[in-house]
């Protein structure tokens, strides 16, 4: 079942073109920024001020741009569509008329959105890192902390970022799968996964809301500019980790408790 | 004869209202059970509630002598087909069978051959690979089609499955049930075409406005709606509204009217006495049609 549910959410169309404008992303960044030259330093986002030092932070800074809006907006379409597409189509009826039972196919579906969460991530750091060596010089990186370090630790470093930036919307996208089994409508199960997303951002900025910070799910997931210290940070990582579990686990127990014993009437 | 479907005081409400109110239905093995009423009667609702799909507020379902939780296990000897085709539009036919043997449990080798035969079966065999959004009415009829021939079968629960088809699809599909029928095989086909059921039932259930109003071998019904003679007779005004006759229509000089079988001599005679002549006879077998009429009543009103 998984298999085929990957077949279903990489051969839809929409789906697709989501890809292709991840990918726009870099190359717009990297471009406008060898064209023009990057912010002085200090800028704009994490890692705009180091692009032209090195190709490596092409791709983070990529992934840093988006990941407040554009990946949680992607990753929220994707997984809304999860159930409620099929049940808009009517197919979703046909599957559970059969052995495999709800559960087991909520899982190839849940797992589904995952994969394609991480896929848009790799696609950014992927076309950003390629880019990145085509317009700006390779080698030795200097981390934040100031020691150098090598080509192959640099990539290493935006691999394990694109990893983390990835796992930090699996949250997202679980929120969108349990929305997703309450409708039959992608479209209002992907604006209530988004909003859920937009919201936790906004609160974080809320200075009086301080106290419930480290419950947001959008919490740490700057939590990545700390692998590009030497040696890295990893607090922040394991924290985000630890949250994204917490509230995919949330997210999973709602959908397997609702899709589970749901009338399906469409 | 042991019962495939056993449905014992289903009761669903849904938005307020009662949309199956306490309907039993044995449905015997090797039948081909027309389950018959108006658009809106709940029959998919009873479908969706024999499948798993709705939970029925109250009463039972035993599918092939399983119950509550363990249908699950005997789903893949139930081949169904509910409220027309479902398929994700941009995926082939080939693509979409497979999902379905995918959600049965069958691993992605042993598909091709279950899925060439479906195909081959409701002739979709050329546009196999092309995507179901580019597909007829017709052919997405004979897609779902395909769904529920996937795998043989010891039931086919199939609603309203010539729905957009054109009659020599229609034909088909009969003569496709026909033979699943053939095969020893129960068929559990919803319809609101009549003279379909007509065709190709054993047995039958009315259903109206959420209730099972009549249901039974054709046999038994025709015991219960006692068989009437049509008559052919000379119109002569309401001269006939004191005698035992039904008129069914009248077209100028003269009419039919329907006559209780174990009544007739007593008619003819006052027919004749009245100076009526009787011009002739048809076959008096009462259509599910008229049944149904008389059961359900005529009108188009939906709840």
């Amino acid at each position: 079942m998984f298999a085929d549910e990957l077949r279903r959410v990489y051969r839809r169309p929409r789906n697709l073109v989501i890809l292709l404008l991840v990918a726009v992303v870099p190359v717009l960044l990297g471009v406008v920024v060898k064209v023009g030259g990057g912010p002085r330093h200090g800028g704009g986002p994490p890692f705009f001020a180091e692009i032209t030092q090195n190709a490596v932070f092409l791709p983070v800074a990529a992934l840093a741009s988006m990941e407040a809006l554009i990946i949680p907006l992607t990753v929220a379409i994707v997984s809304g569509d999860a159930l409620a597409g099929d049940a808009a189509n009517g197919s979703l009826r046909y599957l559970l008329v059969r052995k495999l039972g709800r559960v087991r196919i909520l899982n190839a579906k849940a797992i589904s959105a995952l994969v394609f969460t991480l896929t848009i991530a790799a696609v950014i750091a992927g076309v950003g890192l390629v880019l990145g060596f085509v317009l700006f010089p390779g080698g030795q990186l200097v981390t934040l902390s100031g020691q150098a370090v090598s080509v192959g630790g640099g990539i290493l470093d935006v691999v394990l970022a694109m990893l983390l930036v990835g796992v930090s919307m699996f949250s997202v996208a679980m929120v969108g799968i349990a929305v997703s089994s309450f409708t039959s409508s992608s479209l209002a199960a992907a604006s209530i996964a988004l909003t859920v997303a937009v919201a936790s951002e906004v609160i974080s900025a809320i200075p009086q809301l301080s106290g419930i910070r480290p419950a947001l799910l959008s919490n740490y997931w700057g939590s990545y500019v700390d692998l590009f210290r030497s040696p890295m940070v990893l607090g922040g990582v394991f924290k985000d980790l630890l949250e994204q579990a917490g509230w995919s686990i949330v997210f999973y127990a709602i959908a397997v408790l609702n899709f589970g014993q749901r009338d399906i009437l469409t | 004869m042991a019962a495939a479907i056993a449905v014992a005081e289903l009761t669903k409400r849904l938005g307020g209202s009662t949309v199956v109110d306490s309907v039993s239905l044995e449905v015997p093995e090797g039948s081909v059970f027309g389950f018959l009423g108006p658009n809106g009667a709940g029959k998919t609702t009873t479908i969706r509630m024999l499948l798993g799909l709705v939970h029925p507020d109250a009463g039972s379902v035993e599918l092939l002598g399983a119950k509550g939780p363990a249908i699950r296990s005997i789903l893949h000897r139930v081949g169904a087909m509910i409220e027309g085709p479902g398929y994700v539009p941009y995926l082939s036919a080939r693509d979409n069978l497979s999902r379905l043997l995918a959600a049965e449990g069958v691993r992605r080798r042993d598909r091709a051959a279950a899925i060439e035969s479906a195909i081959e079966r409701v002739g979709l065999t050329n546009a196999a690979n092309k995507p179901l959004s580019r597909y007829s009415m017709g052919m997405r009829q004979r897609f779902a089609i395909a769904g529920a021939l996937l795998r043989d079968r010891d039931l086919y629960i199939l609603d309203e499955p010539t729905n957009g088809l054109d009659p020599s699809g229609m034909r088909e599909v009969r003569r496709l049930i026909q033979d699943l029928a053939a095969s020893g095989k129960t068929v559990f086909v919803s319809t609101h075409l009549l003279s379909e059921a007509e065709q190709i039932c054993s047995h039958v259930a009315f259903m109206s406005q959420g209730r099972l109003v009549a249901a039974g071998s054709r046999e038994e019904l025709q015991r219960e709606f006692p068989t009437e003679v049509v008559l052919r007779i000379s119109w002569a005004g309401q001269v006939v509204s004191h005698l035992p006759v039904r008129v069914l229509e009248v077209n100028g000089e003269q009419a039919r009217v329907a006559v209780l079988e174990d009544r007739l001599p007593d008619a003819l005679a006052e027919l004749v006495a009245a100076g009526i002549s009787v011009l002739g006879f048809e076959n008096g077998h009462r259509s599910l049609e008229e049944i149904f009429i008389a059961e359900v009543g005529e009108g188009f009103d939906v709840r």
